[in-house]
């Protein structure tokens, strides 16, 4: 990794001289800024350290094969594959796009709608001088998805995204960008995964969102990474006047996660729902950290994260509530839950409030147990056998998480995945 | 070399946290018969409805329990009732996020060699329902999830009817139900009663006896059986009390 690739990079794709300076800025900021290390709160439960950053090379070719973790197929609006940061393949139906809604790879984008792009891309929401991490991401993505919804359209279809990593010894750059203009809605699918690995790779991600004024973003983000894959993100929406994210994240594979989720309230009236599965078996770690930004009075926030674990899994949440000073009315709420299958299995929740202004209600609680031994007991005395009875207590603790989860279309496949993941195990 | 049909505890010894709670327990049930235990609170009725059913807080230091000549002492829950028995509990758990449904079917076809068909199921299932007075929404409530004392009551009969096992135990199934409910889950019982099956009915009061008739009476006190009898025992206990059974004590 060096400026060098940088600028490769930029000549390779023939790439407008804005984005060329813009990967450089952020090379810079790359090479300025430390390493995280152990002793930055943000990572205090995990360890940097075992990231091997110089031994991973920041491109590859396209290779083998990857699926849908969800198995959707059929019914979408639009759907981009890129694997290894390179996209193979894209797609969206032509009434979608007679609509004036963009549904593309960033890089296409950034070439033929160059001022949207400029305007939004690593400006606001998620810009490269928040961290390390972001900053790599900045100089090097490619591929990506850049959504565009203008004003008062509405796009029933989900459109998908299927980010693949298929080698070890690789860094990948995924790179989302969403911009709901005023009263837009759309439903917005990504999963991130790869085939079994022989070393360590890692994703350097980068998620951004723009809401408009009453519009409503549905944004799901899966995980579904093999056992030695890294995956460093940060995803932040930003929610205009009366709009609405509902937001959910899962996680179902990964080596180690570290990924940052934040909204931003901007806007009166603003509501996010915020909704987190995570399961986790073997050694996986997934350290989320999440931030329900009210900066706008009367503003909503709800959010319910929960994980089962087992093997040695290990699951951090770390979710911050802040409420800025102005932003009365507030109305926020975050619960955490963690289920332990196994002795070795940990969590580690722990809230985090920070309220500057007056009139705001704002709730926490975190929870950490073993799976209920009465609850398997009752089940196998049905003639239930031990695993399927585990199976079932899991699924229940999950049910909660997918009733509120607002893509019912989709609600099976997330259930067949929990499933098979459990199966996995 | 047919087996002997029944249900046969010998000697049942029973250790809860390194206290000895029964202290040898013969008992037979047989296909066809209604058994009630009756005693004190205190005295081990419990522990012998989770020990029959292998709660794992529950160790068997002596003795054994034989259904039909196959010594279950050791097995798992599970395969204690794929074998053929089943406990209707006291204190039935709920499992969130999970259907009635969804769990009876789940319970069903791992009891049984081939699986149902899910239209069989259903059929089953609402005739069941109906026959308990439960409402067909019934079926997509969570697992005991906010049921009253009554609806996990009638759940639990629901599901013996479905498993339809060759033992059944039923553990203080009269506690916490008015007079109209125990009356439902009563006839509910007395609807599955027949030649094929046998049961073990365990209560304090003799109330639940006046609508489950029992073949045979034991009392069960101190963690052994200090007596036996026909119905006629379980009217004289309502009038005298267990305290003539019980050991003197020492104050």
């Amino acid at each position: 990794m060096t400026r060098q690739a940088v600028e490769r990079l930029s000549r390779q794709y023939d790439e407008p001289a804005w984005l060329a300076d813009a990967r450089l800025r952020a090379w810079q900021i790359f090479e300025m800024s430390p390493m995280p290390s152990r002793q930055d709160e943000e990572w205090r439960r995990t360890n940097p350290g075992g990231l091997r950053l110089d031994e991973l090379v920041p491109f590859a070719e396209p290779s083998g094969q990857i699926e849908s973790p969800l198995r959707l197929d059929g019914n979408v609006g639009g759907l981009i594959t890129q694997m290894n940061s390179v996209t193979t393949d894209r797609s969206l139906q032509d009434h979608i796009a007679e609509d004036g809604v963009i549904f593309t790879d960033l890089q296409t984008a950034a070439c033929e709608h160059p001022d949207l792009v400029q305007r939004y891309f690593m400006t606001e929401a998620v810009n490269p001088e928040i961290g390390k991490f972001a900053a790599l991401n900045a100089a090097y993505w490619s591929g990506g998805t850049f959504l565009y919804v203008p004003r008062g359209v509405e796009v029933v279809l989900p459109l998908r995204s299927l980010y693949g990593l298929t080698e070890g010894g690789i860094a990948t750059f995924g790179n989302t960008l969403l911009v709901l203009e005023d009263g837009a809605r759309a439903t917005y699918i990504e999963e991130y995964v790869s085939p079994e690995v022989d070393r360590q790779s890692l994703n350097a991600g980068v998620g951004e969102a723009y809401v408009g004024q009453g519009a409503h973003l549905t944004f799901i983000t899966l995980q579904d990474w093999a056992g030695k894959v890294w995956d460093v993100s940060t995803q932040r929406a930003l929610l205009g006047r009366d709009s609405r994210i509902d937001w959910l994240v899962i996680n179902v594979g990964t080596g180690t996660t570290k990924t940052n989720i934040e909204t931003g309230l901007q806007g009166q009236g603003a509501f996010a729902q915020m909704l987190g599965i995570i399961w986790g078996a073997r050694n996986q770690h997934s350290d989320y950290h999440t931030v329900q930004d009210h900066i706008a009075p009367h503003t909503t926030s709800d959010l319910l994260y929960k994980s089962a674990l087992t093997d040695e899994a290990k699951s951090v949440f770390s979710g911050r509530i802040r409420v800025v000073q102005g932003a009365m009315g507030t109305d926020a709420y975050q619960a955490n839950r963690n289920v332990l299958l196994s002795e070795k299995a940990a969590a580690f929740p722990s809230p985090n409030l920070e309220i500057e202004a007056n009139e705001v209600r704002c709730t926490h609680g975190a929870t950490v147990g073993k799976i209920d031994q009465d609850q398997l007991f009752y089940l196998m005395s049905r003639g239930i056998p031990r695993d399927m009875a585990t199976r079932i207590v899991v699924e229940g603790f999950f049910e909660d998480v997918l009733q509120r989860e607002p893509v019912a279309s989709i609600r099976d496949n997330l259930r067949d995945l929990i499933g098979r993941k459990l199966d996995e195990s | 070399m047919s087996e002997q049909q029944e249900l046969k505890i010998e000697n049942l010894h029973v250790r809860v946290e390194d206290q000895e709670i029964l202290k040898g327990i013969d008992l037979t049930v047989e296909p066809g018969k209604v058994h009630a235990i009756m005693g004190p609170n205190g005295g081990g009725k419990s522990t012998l409805a989770y020990t029959l059913m292998g709660h794992p807080g529950y160790e068997v230091t002596e003795g054994r329990i034989l259904l039909d000549g196959t010594d279950i002492t050791e097995m798992a829950p599970d395969e204690r009732a794929k074998a053929g028995l089943f406990l209707a509990f006291q204190y039935p758990h709920s499992i969130p996020g999970v259907t009635m449904a969804n769990f009876l079917r789940t319970a069903v076809n791992a009891t049984r060699p081939e699986p149902v068909s899910p239209r069989d199921f259903r059929k089953t299932m609402r005739e069941q329902m109906a026959l308990l007075k439960m409402k067909d929404e019934f079926a997509g409530r969570y697992v005991n999830e906010g049921f009253s004392g009554g609806e996990k009551k009638r759940a639990e009969i629901l599901q013996m009817a479905m498993l339809q096992p060759k033992y059944a135990v039923l553990d203080e199934t009269d506690s916490g139900l008015d007079i109209d409910a125990l009356r439902i889950v009563a006839d509910g019982v007395n609807a599955l009663l027949g030649p094929e099956m046998g049961v073990l009915v365990i209560t304090h009061y003799q109330r639940l006896l006046n609508y489950i008739k029992p073949d045979y009476v034991h009392v069960l006190v101190g963690g052994r059986i200090v007596a036996n009898g026909g119905p006629e025992l379980a009217l004289e206990l309502e009038r005298s009390g267990y305290e003539k059974f019980e050991p003197p004590s020492a104050a």
